[in-house]
């Protein structure tokens, strides 16, 4: 099976200063990534590149999506290409509505509207949201746990291809991280959807079970394994590794 | 150490937030050199309690009082409660370009004591607390928190804690996004402080029992829909990492 997501021999400077040094990684499509490793090894920069953020600049290396370069290519195109980010801190949004903000969204993906708000609402509801969400002011009043499952709820509703999730569980309950993880494990089930995840929790991994793990550390792919090699290095740490 | 003073107590506290009530009898009492711990569902109340006991004016006393060292502190401003030696290590802490770590602590200290420190004198405790903790002297000379990584911004909050001195810590969420090495470096800063600090109380806010397996906790206190239902020891820890939420979410039919 050809990749979905290709990074290859990425390296990535931000103020001068080399964070990535020449990573490569696929993703097949329906495949689950999991992406481990230190803090400050460059998990996040990889993530931002990959979504085209800018102030990170590529020296290296290729991004491809489907066998074709995304580099230059904006946020919102690489949106419509079938990537999808849950990023690591949602912020308050006073004076947006959900409501507004999926308006926003998914009009200019030409989705129609109606369907898509009783989608998220339905999503919303499975999760635990009570039928007020709709209407409140964005992540206002949110607690950091329930921004990342709000995250979840839009990430299923957005027809994207790949899901990549940016400590997702970091600062979840136990309860909310099982939500959390069927919500994407039936999207990678049932919808095919690939799914490229970055974590610090053996946790989410023995939920989701992923294909394989990826370690980094110091801006450089380090390890390769399967799920084995996550429960490793919660018992070893990463002093091995570097 | 029941026959002293409490340093701190949450005495049936009310609390709303946007108009809606988010504490709803919430009650802690912290003796010095206590570590309690608070474990609960996302949207319990946590962090409102976190910035309740600070003062944060989002959140608005409606009944009930917060005492520290006897005293009631409801109706004083954050700095005031910050002055007092109430700190609190932020879940999220921000990005503040163009303020170094440096000049944030000589200004937070100033506060704190209330007179002027030296530049000088808080790089020498900066770099004492640096190595007692073991983190990179080249955090010294960083803007706050600007480029550092979720781990870096959690170590951060330990170097502010250690030289602020606190009588009174709450830490919400401290290991949230720390992966194992960092988490075993956080937990080991705040063993270290405490030893340095032994009055300290201190309120840990967290999801993990795997913290916990690092620390020497008085007590962990289950909260549920603005209060806390049950308090324990390690045994709740172990018991919601298994089994999650269900048992104290059923009696009461909350959320």
């Amino acid at each position: 099976m050809s990749a979905f997501l290709e990074v290859d021999g990425l390296a990535v400077e931000i103020d001068s200063k080399e964070v990535l040094k020449g990573v490569s990684l696929e993703v097949a499509p329906g495949e689950t990534v999991a992406i481990m490793g230190p803090n400050g090894s460059g998990k996040s920069t990889l993530v931002s590149t990959i979504m085209g953020k800018p102030g990170y600049q590529v020296t290296r290396g290729d991004i491809r999506v489907e066998g074709k370069s995304v580099l230059g290519v904006s946020t919102d195109e690489r949106s419509r290409m079938g990537l999808a980010l849950i990023s690591q801190y949602q912020p308050e949004l006073p004076g947006l509505s959900l409501e507004e903000l999926i308006e926003l969204a998914f009009e200019s993906r030409g989705m129609e509207i109606g369907a898509v708000r009783e989608l998220v609402s339905q999503e919303a509801s499975a999760i635990g949201f009570d039928s007020r969400l709709l209407t409140r002011w964005v992540n206002v009043d949110l607690s950091g746990g329930e921004r990342k499952k709000l995250e979840t709820v839009l990430a299923a509703a957005i027809p994207g291809q790949l899901v990549i999730g940016d400590e997702i569980d970091s600062g979840l309950d136990v309860d909310a991280l099982k939500q959390v993880a069927a919500r994407l494990r039936r999207l990678r089930d049932e919808v095919g959807m690939a799914l490229l995840l970055i974590t610090h929790y053996p946790r989410l991994l023995a939920e989701i079970a992923p294909d394989r793990v990826v370690v980094l550390a110091g801006g450089e792919v380090v390890a390769q394994g399967g799920r084995e090699l996550a429960v490793e290095l919660e018992r070893t740490g990463y002093g091995a590794l570097e | 150490m029941s026959n002293t003073q409490p340093l701190f107590e949450a005495d049936d506290l009310w609390v709303s937030a946007g108009g809606s009530e988010i504490l709803k009898g919430f009650s802690l009492t912290v003796f010095p050199g206590e570590l309690h711990v608070i474990m609960g569902p996302n949207g319990s109340g946590k962090s409102s309690f976190a910035n309740a006991i600070m003062g944060n004016t989002d959140y608005q006393v409606d009944r009930g009082a917060i005492r520290f060292k006897g005293a009631d502190i409801g109706e004083l401003p954050v700095d005031e409660r910050a002055k007092e030696g109430i700190f609190l290590a932020f879940q999220y802490p921000e990005e503040i370009s163009g303020v170094s770590v440096i000049q944030f602590l000589r200004q937070a200290l100033q506060a704190r004591r209330g007179g002027d420190v030296s530049v000088l004198e808080v790089r020498f405790s900066l770099i004492e607390w640096l190595e007692k903790l073991g983190l990179d002297p080249s955090f010294a000379s960083r803007h706050l928190n600007e480029g550092f990584s979720g781990g870096e911004k959690k170590r951060n909050e330990m170097i502010q804690m250690a030289l602020m001195e606190p009588e009174f810590a709450i830490l919400d969420e401290t290991d949230s996004g720390l992966d194992i090495d960092s988490l075993k470096t956080v937990a080991r800063s705040l063993e270290t402080i405490r030893g340095s600090r032994p009055e300290m109380g201190t309120v840990l806010i967290t999801h993990y029992q795997r913290i916990l397996d690092l620390l020497t906790p008085t007590a962990v206190h289950i909260a549920l829909d603005g209060r806390i239902v049950e308090s324990g020891g390690m045994e709740l820890a172990e018991e919601l990492d298994q089994e999650g939420y269900g048992r104290w979410r059923q009696p009461s039919g909350v959320r």
